[in-house]
């Protein structure tokens, strides 16, 4: 397979870079796969819902020029998230197909006399991806609570039927109304304010905690492995950092490709947008970097907390207040326009501060700890388009 | 011994073989007809003019008169460096301020400048599809409407002629052929008449001509499917609608196309868009039957306007009329009548992007402005809100398809582009002295 690291034409005969995979590390590989796995997941629920998340009889077709495994990754896809076992009450056909500049999944769905077609798409290539870029809009934040608890969150992912909840003492397996969880042994101290990341691929995972990795699965049943591991975190699309091990932020030491290892001062949180970045300063700033990690702007008016998503009016990034921790906090969309950011849809209000946010891709995932009750819900954050 | 004294000579004569046949030739005419065609749009334009970029085989957007291009995250400002040392067929070079004034109709409401050898282009809203609308939409021009491609043009008589000459300066290098000649106005079974018969090197085919073309040596250049054959129905919704579940388009592609190009109920071809495979092209008889028995039986009689031009329409024409009687529909089938309430027509595609395809699509169809769509869902919702009603049945996307005389050859493949620009610059006769 080849890769291609840049989207702009270099003078001469060819726009974009090739390289072989040896030159990629497989935590960069394993992200191009997000982008087809994260549009079946995206679309598999979409249908789960239209359906009501009945049995449905699943076939599957590909017209594009995806190879057989990477239709049978799609298909899987869907098998985890729809229900394909009993009295069927609708047909879905699937069909993996493709234009000049994106990759379409299409869901035709049979149900009751009625047809229904759902869509999702994504960039065929970096080297097309500056063409698939849509355009943008206002979006609004739909936000779901995922699961709340006395102990901090600090992050959860809803995955197909199910809910993994990640806090200092263990991780959490939510699964149709029953719970299943396995501890997060260490042999150190955590630091005060403690942060930490869940990423799933498929029924795997990982948590990222300061100094310990640990990787699990969700199914048949959950386990999971803890090991003291100085291993970056997964920062973004194609990019991973380094969080300092006894503190509460990144060192400013990060990998992304294309790229490859950059020193920026250290940070709370990150946001790509296209393939600019922002990143949450330790000092209260934000900074925007180009492609190129050149230093292009700051933004002072944000908190610690920021995300990139990808919305289906374009990337978008989220950002808390610079409230105080004893203060409600909100969580507003904005659009990176040049080296400024305008705000891109209301923001949504929390009953107080938010001590995590996280990109899911197409979504985020928000904690809050309400000042009230003083106990602390995990929401998904799932952006539309327009008002 | 004797092995010695004939191992020299073999490999002499193998040599000699292998030099004849793979060399290319300079020179020589390249001998055209087609039906219609303008030196500023369609196909011949892509032997005068060219673009920005232009999209290889894979779609992806290459350097062509811009070496480099950046924007950015927004997508809303982008620069485009052109490449140094091109010039104009009179010979003036070209210029920043040329490409801003060729862009200019192309682009309307994007502010354009330029500066020396760079063109910076800013939009309001953001432009993801420029490279594409740039590898189409926007041939680049200079005084008195001179390109930069590879041929000029040197004589044209409207509906008749047009004559090309090599361009000696081509920044790419050169043409193989010496001249490009084309004579217009030629009915396709003529064409075809004259390439056996040796007279021309290129005609375009009919479909029912392509298989036997091959059959005889000839080899088949052919487009992606670029040219949509639609019905356009203005009656009672509900006859258009009866009309549109009568076709069987299946029969029609096998039989009549002969398989060539691809059914659609789409308005955009399955390459453009990616989803035109989920509009049903299935014939529904007993549903078309039930729609027309609610329909006064005066209403139940449309005439259908074909034009000959189009190949196959006349076939075409009276196939969806045995298709509509069966479903309790009387049409009457006649040339080239303006008064008819059904209408064969063929449109070209008009831009690879697209968003700009639809649009333009639905204004040549006398269909509403699409709402702007930016994302595959949000555009396939606009192409079925177009559709909805039935005002125009898409029936078939067929492909450019030419048959070339066997002492044509391609050194460069494809002659043809999938979005029907030709490439014949890469294009040379055997037996043409240099």
């Amino acid at each position: 397979m080849m890769v291609f690291t840049s989207t702009v034409s270099p003078d001469g005969a060819a726009s974009a870079t090739p390289c072989d995979d040896d030159d990629l590390s497989p935590l960069f590989l394993a992200l191009l796969a997000l982008d087809l796995s994260g549009a079946a997941h995206d679309l598999a629920r979409s249908v789960a819902n239209a359906v009501a998340h009945e049995p449905v009889v699943l076939s599957v077709r590909n017209l594009s020029t995806l190879g057989p495994g990477e239709s049978a990754e799609i298909q899987q896809a869907f098998e985890s998230e729809l229900k394909t076992a009993g009295t069927a009450s609708a047909e879905v056909a699937l069909t993996i197909s493709e234009n000049l500049t994106q990759y379409i999944l299409l869901a035709e769905i049979e149900r009751g006399g009625t047809r229904q077609v759902l869509l999702e798409s994504w960039a065929r290539s970096a080297a097309n991806s500056t063409a698939a870029r849509p355009d943008s809009g206002r979006v609004t934040l739909e936000k779901k609570l995922l699961w709340e608890q006395d102990q901090p969150i600090l992050d959860a992912v809803e995955t197909g039927d199910a809910t993994l909840v990640l806090d200092g003492a263990r991780v959490l397996l939510v699964r149709a109304g029953t719970e299943q969880s396995m501890p997060v042994t260490t042999g150190q101290a955590w630091p005060r304010d403690l942060r930490g990341r869940l990423s799933v691929n498929g029924s795997a995972f990982t948590v990222w905690l300061p100094g310990t990795v640990c990787r699990g699965s969700i199914a048949p049943q959950l386990t999971l492995e803890c090991g003291e591991s100085q291993d970056a975190w997964l920062l973004g699309p194609a990019a991973i950092a380094v969080f300092a091990p006894a503190r509460n932020f990144f060192t400013g030491h990060i990998d992304v490709e294309p790229g490859g290892a950059r020193d920026v001062p250290p940070f709370y949180s990150a946001a790509p947008d296209g393939d600019a970045w922002i990143l949450a300063g330790t000092d209260g700033r934000a900074r925007i970097y180009t492609h190129a990690w050149e230093a292009a702007g700051n933004i002072d008016q944000w908190g610690s907390d920021i995300a990139g998503i990808q919305t289906p009016c374009g990337a978008r990034i989220l950002a808390t207040r610079p409230t105080g921790l004893a203060e409600p906090d909100a969580i507003q969309p904005y659009e990176l326009i040049g080296n400024a950011a305008s705000p891109a849809g209301p923001a949504v209000e929390f009953a107080g501060p938010v001590t995590a946010l996280w990109s899911a891709g197409k979504a985020a995932t928000a904690v809050s700890r309400d000042l009230e009750t003083g106990r602390y819900a995990a929401f998904t954050l799932a952006p539309a388009c327009g008002s | 011994m004797r092995p010695l004294h004939w191992l020299p000579l073999a490999v002499l004569s193998a040599a000699a073989l292998c030099g004849a046949a793979t060399r290319p030739h300079y020179g020589g005419t390249l001998r055209i007809e087609m039906r219609s065609a303008t030196p500023d749009s369609g196909p011949l334009a892509s032997l005068a003019f060219e673009t920005l970029v232009r999209l290889d085989a894979s779609g992806v957007a290459q350097p062509c008169l811009a070496v480099s291009w950046q924007h950015d995250t927004a997508f809303r400002r982008w620069q485009f460096n052109l490449r140094p040392g091109v010039r104009f067929h009179d010979g003036s070079p070209l210029s920043a301020a040329a490409v801003v004034a060729s862009l200019e109709e192309a682009l309307p409401g994007m502010a354009l400048g330029g500066n020396g050898e760079t063109v910076t282009i800013r939009a309001d809203r953001p432009v993801p599809d420029l490279l594409l609308v740039l590898a189409h939409d926007a041939r680049i021009m200079g005084r008195d409407n001179l390109g930069t491609g590879p041929f000029r043009l040197t004589a044209f008589d409207p509906g008749h002629h047009a004559a090309f000459a090599a361009n000696e300066d081509y920044w790419g290098g050169r043409p193989f052929l010496d001249a490009i000649d084309i004579q217009l106005g030629r009915a396709l079974r003529d064409q075809f008449a004259d390439l056996e018969l040796g007279k021309i090197d290129v005609a375009e085919l009919a479909p029912a001509d392509v298989r036997r073309a091959s059959a005889h040596g000839r080899a088949i250049w052919t487009s992606g499917a670029v040219n949509l054959i639609a019905l356009r129905c203005a009656p009672d919704s509900r006859l258009c609608e009866a009309l549109a579940l009568s076709i069987d388009r299946a029969a029609m592609h096998t039989v009549l196309l002969q398989k060539q190009g691809e059914i659609t109920a789409a308005l955009l071809p399955q390459w453009i868009s990616g989803y035109a495979f989920a509009f049903p092209t299935e014939q529904d008889l007993a549903r078309a039957r039930s729609l027309t028995t609610a329909l006064q039986a005066a209403a139940r009689t449309v005439s259908l306007s074909y034009d000959p031009a189009i190949p196959a329409s006349r076939a075409l024409a009276d196939r969806i009329a045995v298709n509509a009687r069966d479903a309790g529909i009387t049409v009457q089938v006649s040339a080239q009548n303006a008064q008819a309430a059904l209408r064969l027509a063929e449109i070209r595609l008009p831009s690879v992007s697209p968003a700009r395809a639809l649009t333009a699509l639905a204004a040549a169809l006398k269909l509403e402005t699409p709402a702007t769509a930016f994302t595959v869902a949000a555009l396939y919702d606009a192409e079925r809100k177009l559709l909805d009603g039935d005002r125009v049945i898409p029936l078939f996307y067929v492909p450019d398809e030419y048959g070339a005389a066997a002492r044509v050859r391609v050194y460069a493949p494809p002659p043809v582009t999938r979005a029907g620009e030709w490439r014949f610059e890469n294009v040379w006769l055997a037996g043409a002295a240099p």
